[in-house]
């Protein structure tokens, strides 16, 4: 359903049903399409986010094609710029 | 615009033209910030979301400062660890007979080479059995790579030398596989290699350190003697009387005494021998011989 930009209401204006169907009805429906009845954005998906590119979030790995996580494997030899950097000193092993 | 809270309406109540704008008007103006023409949040970006951390986001890496992702480079720092894939043939199949990957099997640490086909294995010495230690954990220790094999057992793989380069802007850690597996030791920007054909050779000086104590034998001996003494007496006596008259009467009497005494002491034969003897050897291992070093092995 198409967002219509809210009319601007002018004194002594007749509310008529076509204004409302318009500019509440069918625009708080348009709204609703990425929120659930709770109001919150059901997932991170796209039927909610038209792009879900995570380039702008911060606190997590920012992937490259160079060393996606793909399938379960973390690769890191493709592209010249990738590089793997494995922990250095004593007894690095982990638990 | 700011949100303002929906006015509740009542009955016969005059809808002013203040009222649908701030309540409808402005509200759907919000409600719309984030929306695209399609009804759709634009994206994850400052202008849709006023939160962008992912710390509440599923089925992403969440790296901690330790191993921050940066720049398409990966480092495992400060209390971060990498383990690698542990068991048989951990490789990633591409198809047409190319693989790649790196994994632990056993007590051997495998690769692939650059080739993407030949299969490589080092054998690290053992170093130590750490308890709690994850298998196929893998870092850089010194001028070695190290790795916990599938029994938890830590290893090292040598390198020799320091035929590869060093870089200025090399990150002690660096890891990668060319034929063989190289690394950036821990400290400094040395590249070390992870193979090197060396031959023996023997070093020109080799000696060994031995002294003697010298033998010593202390030996006495305590002859043996034996005394003897005889003492031997004899003592002989004839008593004879004839008579000449009428009948005739002799009267011999014999007595003889014989004493004899033996008197015999004997000395033991004595031996005493004691050997002192001390030796004392050392040996140099500084010779100056280059060891032989061609790991790792190609497995086939």
């Amino acid at each position: 359903m198409a967002w219509t930009t809210p009319k601007t209401w002018t004194i002594g204006e007749l509310v008529t049903a076509d204004d409302l169907n318009t500019h509440l009805r069918d625009n708080l429906s348009h709204l609703k399409v990425a929120v659930n009845d709770d109001g919150k954005i059901p997932a991170l998906s796209s039927t909610y986010i038209a792009d879900l590119s995570g380039l702008n979030l911060t606190g997590i790995a920012r992937l490259a094609a160079t060393n996606d996580f793909a399938d379960g494997v973390q690769d890191f030899s493709a592209g010249a710029g990738t590089r793997l950097v494995i922990p250095v000193g004593a007894d690095k092993w982990a638990t | 615009m700011a949100w303002t809270a929906p006015r509740t309406w009542v009955a016969d109540e005059v809808a002013t033209a203040a009222l649908m704008n701030a309540h409808l008007r402005d509200n759907l103006e919000v409600l719309k910030v984030t929306r695209n023409a399609a009804g759709r949040i634009y994206d994850l970006s400052a202008a849709t979301l006023a939160n962008l951390s992912g710390a509440n986001v599923t089925g992403i890496v969440k790296p901690a400062g330790a191993n921050a992702f940066t720049a398409g480079r990966t480092r495992f720092l400060g209390s971060a660890r990498l383990v690698v894939p542990v068991g048989a043939d951990k490789y990633e199949d591409l198809g047409g007979g190319l693989r790649r990957g790196v994994w632990l099997e056993g007590d051997y640490l495998h690769h692939i080479a650059a080739n993407q086909s030949t299969e490589w294995r080092y054998l690290g010495a053992f170093v130590s059995a750490p308890a709690g230690a994850a298998p196929g954990s893998i870092w850089v220790e010194g001028e070695y790579l190290h790795y916990v094999d599938a029994a938890g057992d830590e290893r090292r793989c040598l390198s020799y030398g320091a035929s590869g380069h060093a870089d200025t802007a090399a990150q002690p850690g660096s890891i990668w596989v060319e034929t063989y597996w190289h690394w950036i030791q821990e400290t400094g920007t040395q590249e070390k290699p992870g193979h090197a054909d060396v031959a023996h050779s023997d070093g020109s000086v080799h000696y060994d350190e031995h002294a003697d104590v010298a033998h010593s034998d202390w030996h006495a001996d305590t002859g043996h003697a034996d005394s003897h003494s005889d003492e031997h007496s004899d003592s002989h006596g004839d008593a004879h009387l004839d008579k000449s008259t009428g009948d005739h009467q002799d009267s011999h009497t014999d007595w003889y005494g014989d004493k004899h005494g033996d008197d015999h002491t004997d000395t033991p034969h004595w031996d005493g021998h004691s050997d002192s003897h001390t030796d004392t050897h050392t040996d140099h291992n500084d010779h100056g011989d280059s060891i032989h070093y061609d790991a790792p092995e190609m497995v086939t």
